[in-house]
């Protein structure tokens, strides 16, 4: 995937702790807070040159979930009275944890 | 199908905590009586009919065997009676309004269908159930099948669970408009998706009882939780332990009315490192939980109980005394008879660096506890709300000694304070960022102007001055005196103030002018910081004025318009909630109809 | 029917610490490493999850306060270690030396060289901890996050807050009470200094240090008010400002040019403005331009603009227009009013005005001692008919001219330079009005009168063979003036003065000039004050019509055979005229009506007969002395021949010379005869029988004895042997047919005449208040009739007071009160 930082529609690969890849448009992976700053070109981290974010802490099930929330949060960006997300019950604690740990 | 969320929308009294109870099981006292009544009436009508030897399982009307000709004639013609008083109940038309589109959409099989699920066995008779064929005793309880026979308690409570969920989902997919409302009405307007976090959050709290731990959940998220739950009634003793945990030094429940006493003991049991305790309707709060607490050695910095009103003044004491100079702010309201005087004097005795203080409802506080108060001279926040009167010169003395660092000043339901309060504000409150002096009658516009004009202190960020006015039933013109804030007042205040302030109440302070508004809202002043607004029950708000409050308010976000009878089609930006206009509350009225 | 089996939510899963907090220094210390670093530029190879998720693991493990200290010392130290060497290295000991000024040139080079490596040492060390902080704060954002629940600044502006007091504040060696900020200042300020004096220095780099000053603040909540720069830079900025410019303002004024001053203090401005913007900072551009305005501007420009010899005065006197604009825009800049420039301009336009009006007294005088030597000028020869009358009326046409150049001048410099200011306009216009009318009330203002002059010559020949335009152009500079005279009235007086002689003699060149005029005043002045000359006007006219009709009543009515004199009649409407040509009383003596010959008898009856026929109720009376006559004389010349000559003189002189007619040939008569025939006051008598017996071409009398002056006991003959190379012969009376300065005596008449006017006026004015008041308090009437009149004149004070008596004591006013004096209305 390309990682360089040109004009083009620029993707970023995030890596679950457990090995899963999701490779996502750069802006919407900046919907976390977390994410955006991990990628800033203009800080010099490994993350911003490579363009890969490895989520050591995010299970690939979380992952999915938390990359399904990023797109469902550009597409409605700019709509009042949103329909929230389904998200399976199961899951919920684990998604809250890593929503606060990515400040999503 | 379920029949009983029809009550849903009709309108009822308070809720009691056992009605609350029944509910969040999906339990309903009317419906369980109406059922009952229902059962024996068709068990009367049931037995009536089989003395007559005419005994069909599963109740098949439509073949009634060896029926003497009159007999099916009467029986005919009962039915016929039966059907058509089923058609003209309540519960039919609703039936019928809900299956428009259906293709059985036929008022004779909605009818019958409802007459055969009125035919059910009586409780404590036994029958075989619909899904799993076990036989079991009927309760008042027993559920229907999707055939329409009786299901086995065991079978009831699947069929209720997925019930449950299909009613969460239609919910959510239905009352989304009527949640908007609502919200307006708390003045949120939400643009764009809820942060995940959030969304996780009220996730969570719907399924908060099949949680068994929160496991790492940071404070801050903790503290949302609770507060979601408060709302909405569910914070249990089950749920309360799940708060409970010994490494966080904070905790905040803000209704504790579920709560027992040995709940309130657990919480400062297992969380010895507690600083920051809020905890609202505490109901059940006694001495025996002071108790517990003096043992443990608390470091306890901030300390907010509502609600308390159990714990006796001997152990309010002994509390204080217990937490000395290590309190930094305590807020205690609705005591009622609890707390008197000499409490509030050990309080401002022991607690010497107290810099927050809020006392409200607290009955039997009067002019000891003012005088007291008066000695606390780290205060930075005070909002006291008496209900005893107390004398004027102990109040004028209180906040000028206090009034050095005071950031925070709010003072509810001093009904004598007159002008000379604000003389006093205006010489000694220099700190002030806000400002908070309502339901008074006694202050007069001038006393206003000459508050605001001139004073050393900066601008104030939140300003309360609603119900500055005359309150006479005899006399409901109200006098033609401008009473409380009124128009040269409300300029001062915004020459003063406008550039800084972000909330502004002035509701109910109803001798302000329309041209008053009109030179507040001016072309050439803006208000940057301003996000909310109250402006209820001035009647000579208009269309104009409010057009001009959001022209000269760039970040506004809520604007209150209560009884503001001139406001007919006014233009509201988006991302701002204007609340209680005629116009916000129309689409309530239809929808809350249906 | 799909079911579920209930299923317990799991808890999430640990974070790495896991509440044990043991960990914590093992995280810590990872974590510190890789901080540390960040500060060496040395963090390619870092994974920001892994540095977030170690500070996350330590926050959700509640050891996030700690976590902060830790980070707080970490910083403190790399600060008081690091950065603080790195600055110190650079400050050397010329930045040390002389702090307050560098004199010699190779000095300041040094010390800039070295300031600038100073500063960009400063810049280097901020700008990296700018952007390690901003690192930092990302890796640490959690902590952030959690913490700003605990009322904690975030960690960013505690660093910042670090760098202030560990770098900024810290003393540049320990035995040294000096801090880099002080340095830094004095750098700073020094570098400033250098670029005043003409020096280019880096501005982007001390920009740069400004910033820093701007992102730094006293407290830790980092209000607006306390940053830095405004807290102590400023301050000193504007401290040494004040200083220098306090000094420049000095030395300037030591050099002593005006126009110097207002050049450099426009560049100082501009160059101030551009320093805020590229140099220091834009907020402190007001407070600059106030040093400047104060220091540099306010405390110099009264010194500035009366500078001897280059001052305002020669300025003005130079038309410098450029000077003068950057210093009325200076002067604007400290003083709305800009008063002292206007003082100085309005002292100028005195000036200059009271030069005019004393050339013009010096001319007037020149040609008084003229008149003296030569008694007889207003004799005409055709050559001198397109000169002025005598020396006065050229003063006083020359007055207005240098009056109108001189308000030319002052046009142009208040439209070019002083962008046509409103208030410098009015100080401008006061300034001519005041010069004007210096000397108000006494007989040396003769402005009213040189000005109406003025319009009578150009009148009667100054706009010969002028296009519209032109005249119109040179009304509307008389008008300009007209404007600054107060007191219009004594104007008025005098434009009817001379406007009837232009009328009655005929001596306007246009009507339509005339009519103009009118117009022009009317609307510069007002409606009333040009009724009365409007109704000269009518009266010319209906005269005109008059006269045809009454010529053509006597041609149907009279025997044809009779002698014929022909009359031409003005009907003039006594109130309307100047006074002195309605008046037969002079000298408080009544003067009885003169005889006319029979001839002229008649016709006067006839036409008297004619008029009151057709206006019932009116009186006539006649005025003989603004008559002429054409005569025709038969001159027996002693060789029998005779010679006819066509005489035009005055109705006297008319009426002298036919008394002759019944006169013998040879027969003479006496001054006396003369008189008691005709009644001709003595005066004018005297003047006609100058004109008819002594003027040398003229000379249709004879006298004896002759001499030059008209005595009783002389006796006239009737001159045969009158000779003039033309057939119609002009005798015109010796002074008092022109227009031309009045002399001391004629002008006390005048004076006399005005004041009886104005009283007349007042009471009117008093009368009309009252009655429409019924009663009012003294000072309102005061202000009433004041405000009323101003338009024509400014009434004396006394004299108002006077004729309240006098209304009061005829009854039309009374005394209603004493306290304060009130007057009622007496119906």
């Amino acid at each position: 995937m390309s990682s360089s930082k040109s004009s083009q529609p620029d993707y970023v690969t995030l890596v679950s702790g457990d090995g899963f890849e999701f490779v996502i448009p750069r802006s919407t992976a900046c919907v976390s807070g977390t994410i955006r700053r991990m990628l800033d070109p203009s800080s010099r981290f490994s993350e911003a040159i490579s363009g890969r974010c490895v989520l050591e802490n995010i299970s690939g099930v979380v992952l999915e979930k938390v990359c399904e929330y990023f797109c469902y949060n550009e597409k409605n960006k700019h709509q009042a009275h949103v329909p929230d997300m389904d998200i399976p019950p199961e899951l919920c604690l684990e998604l809250l944890m890593a929503a606060d740990y990515l400040d999503t | 199908m379920a029949n009983r969320r029809q009550t849903r929308n009709q309108i009822r009294g308070p809720h009691s905590a056992l009605t609350d109870f029944l509910a969040s099981n999906n339990i309903s006292a009317a419906q369980i009586h109406q059922d009952h009544q229902r059962r024996l009436q068709e068990a009367e009508r049931q037995a009536a009919v089989e003395e007559e030897g005419d005994v069909t399982v599963g109740h098949d009307e439509h073949h009634h065997v060896g029926e003497l000709p009159e007999e099916r004639k009467k029986r005919k013609r009962k039915e016929a009676v039966a059907l058509a008083n089923i058609k003209q109940s309540k519960e039919f038309a609703r039936r019928k309004a809900r299956r428009t589109g259906e293709s059985d959409d036929d008022d004779e099989a909605i009818a019958r269908e409802m007459m055969h699920e009125r035919s059910r066995p009586l409780p404590g008779q036994l029958e075989n159930c619909e899904a799993c064929g076990k036989r079991f005793t009927v309760t008042s309880y027993s559920k229907t099948g999707s055939q329409g026979a009786l299901l086995c308690a065991k079978c009831s409570k699947v069929l209720a669970d997925d019930e449950k969920k299909l009613k969460a989902k239609k919910r959510g997919a239905r009352s989304g408009r009527r949640q908007n409302q609502s919200n307006l009405l708390d003045g949120l307007i939400q643009q764009g998706a809820l942060s995940l976090a959030e969304m996780c959050t009220k996730r969570v709290a719907d399924n908060i009882n099949d949680i068994e731990e929160f496991g790492d959940l940071p404070s801050q998220l903790l503290h949302r939780l609770s507060q979601i739950l408060c709302k909405r009634r569910v914070l249990t003793p089950r749920t309360l332990n799940l708060f409970l945990r010994p490494g966080i030094d904070s905790i905040d429940i803000y209704d504790a009315a579920k709560l027992e006493t040995d709940d309130f003991e657990k919480i400062f049991t297992l969380m010895p490192n507690l600083s920051c305790v809020n905890i609202r309707f505490a109901g059940q709060m006694k001495d025996k939980v002071i108790e517990s607490m003096l043992g443990r050695n608390l470091k306890i910095k901030r300390l907010q109980l509502d609600a308390a009103n159990l714990v006796s003044d001997t152990y309010w004491r002994r509390l204080f005394q217990n937490l000395g100079v290590q309190l930094e702010s305590l807020k205690l309201s609705n005591l009622d008879f609890s707390l008197d005087d000499e409490s509030v004097e050990v309080l401002c005795r022991c607690c010497t660096n107290l810099q927050r203080l809020k006392l409200k409802q607290c009955w039997k506080a009067g002019n000891h506890s003012l005088r007291a108060i008066s000695n606390l001279s780290s205060l930075e926040h005070l909002s006291l709300s008496f209900v005893q009167e107390v004398h004027t010169e102990i109040l004028l003395e209180t906040i000028s000694r206090v009034s050095p660092k005071l950031q925070t000043l709010s003072l509810e339901g001093f009904s004598n304070a007159n002008d000379r309060l604000l003389e006093v504000v205006h010489d000694n409150c220099l700190t002030l960022k806000k400002l908070r002096f309502s339901h008074n009658a006694a202050c007069s516009d001038a006393g206003f102007v000459r508050l605001f004009t001139d004073w050393e202190n900066p601008p104030l960020e939140i300003v309360d001055l609603s119900s500055m006015r005359d309150l006479d039933n005899t006399n409901p013109e109200s006098p033609t005196d401008a009473i409380g804030l009124a128009s040269q007042g409300l300029v001062a205040l915004m020459n003063h103030s406008g550039s800084r302030v972000q909330k502004l109440n002035i509701s109910s302070c109803r001798h302000v002018s329309h041209s008053a508004f009109e030179e507040v809202f001016s072309h050439e002043k803006t208000y940057p910081h301003l996000k909310e607004l109250d402006v209820s029950f001035h009647t000579v708000i208009d269309d104009y004025i409010v057009g001009r409050i959001f022209r000269c308010c760039p970040k506004i976000r809520k604007l209150v318009a209560f009884a503001c009878f001139n406001l007919r089609d006014v233009q509201i930006p988006i991302g701002v909630a204007l609340i209680g206009s005629l116009k916000a509350q129309d689409p309530m009225i239809v929808r809350s109809a249906y | 029917m799909a079911m579920r089996a209930r299923q317990k939510i799991r808890a999430p899963r640990r974070g790495p610490t896991a509440g044990k907090t043991d960990d914590f220094e093992k995280y810590w210390g990872d974590l510190s490493t890789s901080l540390k670093k960040i500060h060496t530029k040395d963090a390619s190879d870092i994974s920001f999850e892994l540095l977030y998720r170690n500070a996350y693991g330590i926050v959700l493990a509640n050891r996030g306060p700690d976590l902060y200290e830790r980070t707080k010392a970490l910083e403190k130290e790399w600060l008081d270690g690091e950065v603080k060497a790195q600055v110190t290295a650079a400050i050397t000991s010329s930045l040390l030396l002389a702090r307050e000024q560098v004199d010699v040139q190779d000095q300041a080079n040094e010390r800039r060289e070295a300031g600038e490596r100073f500063l960009a040492a400063i810049k280097e060390a901020w700008e990296d901890h700018q952007l390690c902080m901003g690192m930092i704060t990302d890796v640490l954002m959690y902590m952030d996050r959690v913490l700003a629940e605990h009322r904690k600044p975030p960690i960013y502006v505690a660093a910042m807050a670090l760098f202030r007091d560990h770098v900024l504040r810290s003393t540049i060696r320990s035995d040294s009470e000096t801090t880099v900020y002080s340095v830094l200042e004095s750098t700073v300020l020094f570098m400033i200094q250098l670029e005043r004096s003409g020096h280019i220095i880096d501005r982007p780099l001390i920009r740069h240090c400004i910033y820093m000053l701007e992102g730094l603040y006293e407290t830790i909540t980092e209000e607006e008010s306390t940053k830095l720069y405004l807290t102590v830079f400023e301050p000193a900025f504007l401290e040494a400002s004040r200083k220098f410019y306090q000094a420049e303002g000095r030395r300037l004024l030591e050099t002593g040019d005006a126009a110097t001053f207002c050049n450099i203090a426009t560049e100082r401005l501009r160059e101030e403005i551009e320093r805020c913007a590229d140099t220091i900072s834009p907020s402190t551009e007001s407070k600059i331009k106030d040093i400047l305005d104060n220091e540099l501007i306010r405390n110099n420009l009264k010194e500035v603009i009366s500078l001897e010899g280059t001052g305002v005065k020669n300025m003005l006197d130079n038309d410098r227009i450029d000077v003068l604009q950057s210093l009325y825009v200076l002067s604007a800049r400290v003083d709305d009013k800009k008063a002292p420039l206007t003082a100085a301009v309005q002292k100028r336009i005195v000036e200059m005005g009271k030069e005019i009006n004393a050339s013009a007294i010096a001319a007037a005088q020149a040609s008084t001692l003229g008149v003296g030597k030569k008694p007889e000028p207003g004799e005409k020869k055709p050559a001198e008919k397109e000169k002025p009358v005598n020396q006065q009326t050229v003063a006083a046409i020359k007055w207005v001219d240098d009056i109108l150049a001189l308000k030319q001048k002052f046009d142009n410099i208040w439209m070019k330079a002083f962008k046509s200011d409103q208030v410098m306009q009015g100080a401008i216009s006061s300034s001519f009005a005041e010069f004007i009318n210096l000397g108000q009330g006494s007989s040396d203002s003769r402005s009213s009168e040189y000005l109406s002059l003025f319009f009578d010559e150009n009148l009667k020949k100054g706009i010969k063979g002028k296009t519209d335009i032109e005249v119109d152009a040179l009304l509307e500079n008389g008008i300009t003036l007209l404007r600054y005279v107060k007191d219009k009235d004594m104007f008025e007086a005098y434009y009817k003065k001379h406007l009837s002689r232009r009328l009655l003699m005929k001596r306007s060149v246009s009507m339509d000039a005339e009519r103009q005029m009118i117009s022009k005043m009317k609307m510069e002045v007002g409606n009333q004050f040009t009724q009365r000359l409007e109704a000269m006007f009518k009266d010319m006219t209906i005269s005109e019509d008059l006269t045809s009709s009454y010529k053509q009543h006597v041609r149907q009515a009279s025997d044809p055979d009779q002698k014929k004199v022909e009359l031409d009649i003005n009907v003039l409407t006594s109130t309307m005229w100047p006074m002195e040509i309605m008046s037969n009383v002079k000298s408080d003596k009544v003067q009885l009506a003169c005889i006319f010959p029979k001839e002229i008898e008649s016709v006067k009856q006839s036409f008297e007969q004619f008029y009151l026929g057709k206006h019932n109720g009116r009186k006539l009376s006649w005025q003989a002395s603004m008559g002429t006559a054409d005569i025709r004389a038969t001159f027996q010349r002693s060789n029998g021949k005779t010679q006819r000559h066509e005489l035009n003189v005055s109705t006297y002189a008319m009426m002298i010379l036919m008394l002759f007619n019944d006169v013998p040939a040879g027969e003479s008569l006496t001054y006396t005869d003369i008189q008691a025939q005709t009644r001709i006051p003595d005066h004018d008598l005297g003047r006609n029988l100058l004109s008819l017996a002594v003027a040398p071409k003229t000379r249709v009398l004879k006298k004896d004895p002759m001499s030059k002056d008209v005595n009783p006991t002389d006796r006239f003959f009737f001159n045969h042997d009158f000779q003039s190379p033309f057939m119609k012969v002009r005798i015109g009376v010796v002074s008092g047919s022109a227009n031309k300065v009045e002399n001391q005596d004629q002008r006390k008449e005048t004076e006399k005449k005005m004041s009886e006017e104005r009283g007349a006026s007042i009471e009117a004015a008093i009368v009309r208040i009252m009655k429409q008041r019924k009663t009012l308090i003294h000072s309102q009437l005061m202000t009433e009739v004041l405000t009323q009149l101003s338009a024509r004149f400014t009434p004396d004070v006394n004299m108002i007071k006077k004729r309240i008596e006098s209304l009061i004591d005829r009854e039309y006013l009374e005394r209603v009160e004493e306290d304060p004096p009130t007057y009622g209305y007496v119906a």
